[in-house]
């Protein structure tokens, strides 16, 4: 029989229900596990044991007296340190909010604990979201690659990806700005979806780059993460940006058919420098879904190579304005004894921020600064409107478009890349956050013993065809094995 | 022969819109006496992952003013960011519109005192946010966020004025345009009106603008005057001594009377504008505009139109009646009351305005309210007392708390009327003065009214003024025939 821990949130959630488990002996498995585990994997930055145990036993109460649950409730999940929650450490993994905590609970987080969730920590992450390897954290602790303790899980969102691949926890939130949800599912082996910007509030998420970041889930499989995108999904009184578009029970879609369904392969995402390992699982996949009686059809997105420069003007830029905020005067960390508010300012900034979020702040400063303005922002923005159009027009001939989601699997944690080559493994998932339109990462095969992960792209707003595709894909690798 | 010069000025007016909340979330804006930082939640004091959301009834307050001061609504408008570090702006960025603001090309016709009219072209209004204040004490500084995040707009004119008596008129007239919207409280003293002055000066018939000087920290419409005429003359006398003048902002000293330098244009703030993606796109439809017309309350020249059509007073009065809405509405909860515009109209044109002037009060501060009056022509209107001892009535109301009604009465003010008792002071008076009466039954028909006027002083000053004049005429007329 399976252990708690082995079995997925939808399973978990039946269970509950038909009272085979209650959430206490679910929340104390998966605290079990932490402690037996997060030594060696570091998912986790914060924990909050008796409170979730408490909040279990509220669960379990309601299943008694046959109440009425949550489309959650009692499901362990974990929460990346960006997501502020009220009166718990909400950081960022950064030292300028060093002993932060919440002072109101994030629309997501507010969500989650309304379907009964329960809430049983923080995880670990690049600082202020900027990284692909989780290394950036000012935590001591060094997030793992479960697959390989000496590789990277991926990042930013790194320690939300290694807490449900070491089955730490059923669903686990990420942010995703140009791929740190979708990267570090892909190195770690899970399903990271990346919803289209506007599908899920960004209230308490702690801006990295206000119109690229989206949040989503990582789970076990598809199924887990259309039920949580069920939960996350839809409009929200505090941030106008999210539409208000209908959601629909993501769960209806999840048929295993996909007769006809056409599937574009972009010529411009099978480039040279591709790790073969990855080709050759991406091959597969392909084949795959041809048995599935999908149409494939290749496309062409010709300004796929302009993505990571555009990305990388325009997410600093927006960074350093959304970062000014951090600042010493209202709360997080202030250097002692500064001479005058300049000295404030800088010293508190100089102390608190780590190197890969001052090069970004800079980068940030200089693309919008009066001389510069045009030559580079401006630029990337039109730019950025090209990368969409090239989306819009293959959407008129595609359902979904199929790509691998790295050049290569996880990379040893001693690598020492470049920060320009750490930009590049992002070129497969920056150009969805460009468009807005929503991507997911599904674990497809693996190379040399580590995973390697598949992207499905949709139209906006369009997460019903890619969890659909996703969906009869996953059951068919499965039925292989 | 000497140079002769002309000066160009141009005002940035702030308007602090009165909403009820604050512009990106739903705090409290009547702060005015409450305890520092008690009116503030986590958007209007920029915590992490908080996200602004437009107040609707903001841009109807803006869309009103701008109706008010003749702007063409644009329908689509944008938001930016304007960056730069001041510890009280909590953000580090101010929203307001850059690009494109949501309101241009308006205009205010003014009329001098002299009776030249002229017109002011608005070019742009823009909805903004305050910041809140800051408080130094010692070498301590302190802040209070009450007031960030509060509703503003921007009003910029064109440079079409041409000396401080100009301006002076100009804002006076924006204010009282203003007022009557109800959108503002419109009060430097309050700080919901704000000022600074662009100013340059050039050679007479000149096509080129000199460098402006941007002169901040003006608190009172005569400050604004006074700083430019300083500015004009500081200028004119640099430009003559062969000096360059530098484009700067200057600060008014108003203990001293001069302008301050405070920075250099070498050290002006690069804001790095760029569209803020937070917020989505202002959409003001047509039909938005036309429903908000609707609701504008009646202009100026409207109620001008309409005092002097349906309360037959003459232009003169209605001009003075309308000039602020505060003595508008008092006139006219006055006639309601009394149902006689032309008396209620002398009454608060001499009695009540030289009263404001002599106290220094506003109307709205006045011990004589609308109410008090209304009965005090009442008691006139219903013989109860004399238009004399009226006069003495507003006097004393004016220090004391009771009902006008109430001191006739207690204070014996009432009229005499009683046929009786006015005969006998009569008869009193055509006894002691024999002379008089001699007098003028030894009179011709041209010198008869003037004696007759003369025993009829004796009878009111013996009465004390309270008997009823008409009576006293009738009866003395008919007692010398």
């Amino acid at each position: 029989m399976k252990k708690i821990y082995e079995l997925t949130a939808f399973e978990i959630k039946e269970k509950i229900a038909n009272k085979e488990l209650t959430s206490e002996e679910v929340v104390t498995a998966i605290f079990d596990r932490i402690e037996e585990t997060d030594g060696e994997i570091g998912s986790f930055v914060s924990l909050r044991k008796d409170k979730a145990l408490a909040e279990a036993r509220i669960i379990d109460e309601k299943v008694k007296n046959g109440e009425q649950l949550g489309a959650l409730a009692g499901i362990p999940v974990a929460i990346k340190d960006n997501m502020v929650s009220i009166g718990e450490p909400s950081q960022s993994a950064s030292k300028i909010l060093e002993g932060y905590e919440g002072i109101y609970d994030a629309t997501v987080v507010q969500k989650l604990k309304d379907a009964g969730a329960i809430i049983i920590g923080k995880t670990n992450m690049d600082e202020f979201a900027m990284g692909s390897t989780t290394t950036t954290s000012i935590y001591e602790k060094t997030t793992k690659n479960p697959w390989d303790l000496e590789r990277v899980p991926g990042g930013s969102s790194g320690g939300a990806a290694t807490s449900v691949a070491a089955e730490q926890c059923f669903i686990s939130l990420g942010s995703d700005t140009g791929g740190s949800i979708r990267q570090p599912a892909s190195f770690c082996g899970v399903v990271g979806l990346k919803p289209t910007y506007g599908r899920i509030s960004r209230y308490g998420l702690m801006a990295f780059s206000s119109s690229l970041d989206q949040i989503g889930p990582f789970t076990k499989t598809v199924k887990d993460s259309a039920l949580a995108l069920n939960i996350l999904a839809g409009s929200d009184d505090y941030d106008s940006t999210v539409e208000d578009v209908e959601v629909p029970n993501y769960l209806d879609y999840l048929t295993g058919d996909i007769k006809g369904m056409k599937i574009g392969v972009p010529k411009e995402y099978f480039i040279e420098g591709l790790n073969s390992g990855v080709k050759k699982v991406v091959d597969e996949a392909l084949e795959v879904f041809k048995s599935l009686g999908a149409e494939i059809v290749e496309i062409s997105l010709p300004h796929t190579k302009y993505a990571a420069p555009t990305y990388y003007v325009l997410a600093p830029a927006e960074a350093s304005s959304n970062l000014a905020r951090f600042d010493g005067v209202r709360y997080g960390h202030r250097t002692k004894n500064p001479k005058n508010i300049d000295e404030l300012y800088t010293k508190s900034r100089s102390e608190g921020f780590g190197d890969e979020v001052k090069r970004r702040i800079m980068i940030g400063t200089y693309v919008l600064s009066a001389g510069f303005f045009d030559a580079y922002f401006k630029k990337a923005q039109k730019v950025r409107r090209l990368i969409k159009n090239d989306f819009d027009r293959a959407f008129e001939q595609v359902d979904i478009i199929f790509t691998p989601v790295t050049p290569g699997p996880a990379f040893r944690l001693d690598a020492k890349k470049t920060p320009v080559e750490l930009y590049l493994e992002d070129i497969f998932t920056i150009p969805a956050n460009l468009a807005g339109i929503p991507g997911i990462s599904i674990p497809a095969g693996e190379t040399d013993g580590l995973p390697v992960g598949i992207q499905l792209l949709g139209r906006a707003f369009g997460e019903k065809d890619i969890l659909k595709a996703g969906d009869a894909f996953e059951k068919a690798i499965k039925e292989r094995v | 022969m000497a140079r002769q010069w002309e000066s160009v000025i141009g005002l940035e007016v702030h308007l602090q819109l009165k909403t009820g909340t604050k512009v990106w979330c739903g705090c409290d804006a009547n702060y005015d006496n409450s305890e520092a930082n008690t009116h503030t939640c986590p958007i209007c004091l920029g915590h992490p992952g908080a996200l602004p959301k437009l107040n609707k009834k903001v841009v109807e307050y803006a869309v009103k003013g701008a109706l008010a001061l003749n702007c063409k609504i644009n329908n689509i408008s944008t938001f930016d960011r304007k960056n730069y570090f001041y510890p009280d702006t909590p953000k580090n960025y101010q929203i307001t519109q850059f690009e494109t603001p949501y309101c241009e090309n308006g205009y205010l016709d003014v009329k001098l005192n002299s009776g030249r009219e002229f017109r002011v072209g608005i070019t742009r209004i823009q909805i903004e946010e305050d910041a809140g204040k800051s408080i130094h004490i010692g070498t301590e500084s302190l802040i209070n966020f009450n007031r960030a995040s509060m509703p503003l707009v921007e009003i910029i004119s064109e440079p079409d004025l041409r000396s401080s008596e100009e301006a002076y008129e100009y804002l006076n007239l924006l204010k009282s345009t203003i007022k009557y919207t109800g959108i503002s409280d419109v009060s430097m003293e309050l700080g919901s009106l704000r000022c600074d002055a662009n100013i340059s000066v050039m050679e007479k018939g000149s096509k080129v603008y000199g460098t402006r000087v941007e002169v901040k920290n003006l608190n009172s419409f005569k400050a604004v005057a006074r700083a430019i005429d300083y500015e004009i003359g500081r200028q004119i006398d640099a430009i003559e001594n062969g000096e360059i003048i530098n484009q700067e902002t200057r600060l008014w000293d108003d203990d001293a009377q001069v302008t301050r330098i405070m920075r250099s244009k070498e050290d002006a703030m690069d804001y790095r504008y760029f569209a803020e993606p937070d917020l989505p796109r202002l959409v003001i439809k047509d039909e938005e505009i036309e429903r908000i017309k609707a609701l504008m309350p009646e202009s100026k020249s409207e109620k001008l139109a309409r005092f002097i059509n349906d309360y037959t007073l003459p232009e003169y009065d209605a001009n003075i009646l309308t000039d602020e809405i505060e003595l508008a509405d008092y006139f006219e909860k006055v006639v309601e009351l009394t149902k006689n515009p032309k008396l209620s109209s002398n009454w608060i044109m001499t009695e009540v305005l030289r009263e404001l002037k002599d106290s220094g009060k506003t109307i709205e501060q006045s011990n004589i309210s609308s109410e008090d009056l209304g009965k005090i022509i009442n008691l006139i209107q219903n013989d109860v007392i004399s238009s004399k001892i009226a006069k003495e009535l507003f006097t004393k109301k004016l220090t004391d708390d009771r009902d006008p009604e109430v001191i006739v009465k207690e204070d014996g003010m009432v009229q005499v009327v009683d046929l009786g008792e006015i005969e006998g002071i009569i008869d009193q008076v055509l006894n002691e003065n024999p002379k008089m009466v001699e007098d003028f039954k030894n009179s011709d028909e041209g010198r008869k009214p003037r004696v007759l006027k003369g025993l009829i002083g004796q009878v009111m000053k013996l009465s004390k003024g309270k008997a009823n004049p008409k009576i006293v005429t009738e009866l003395m007329e008919s007692k010398l025939k």
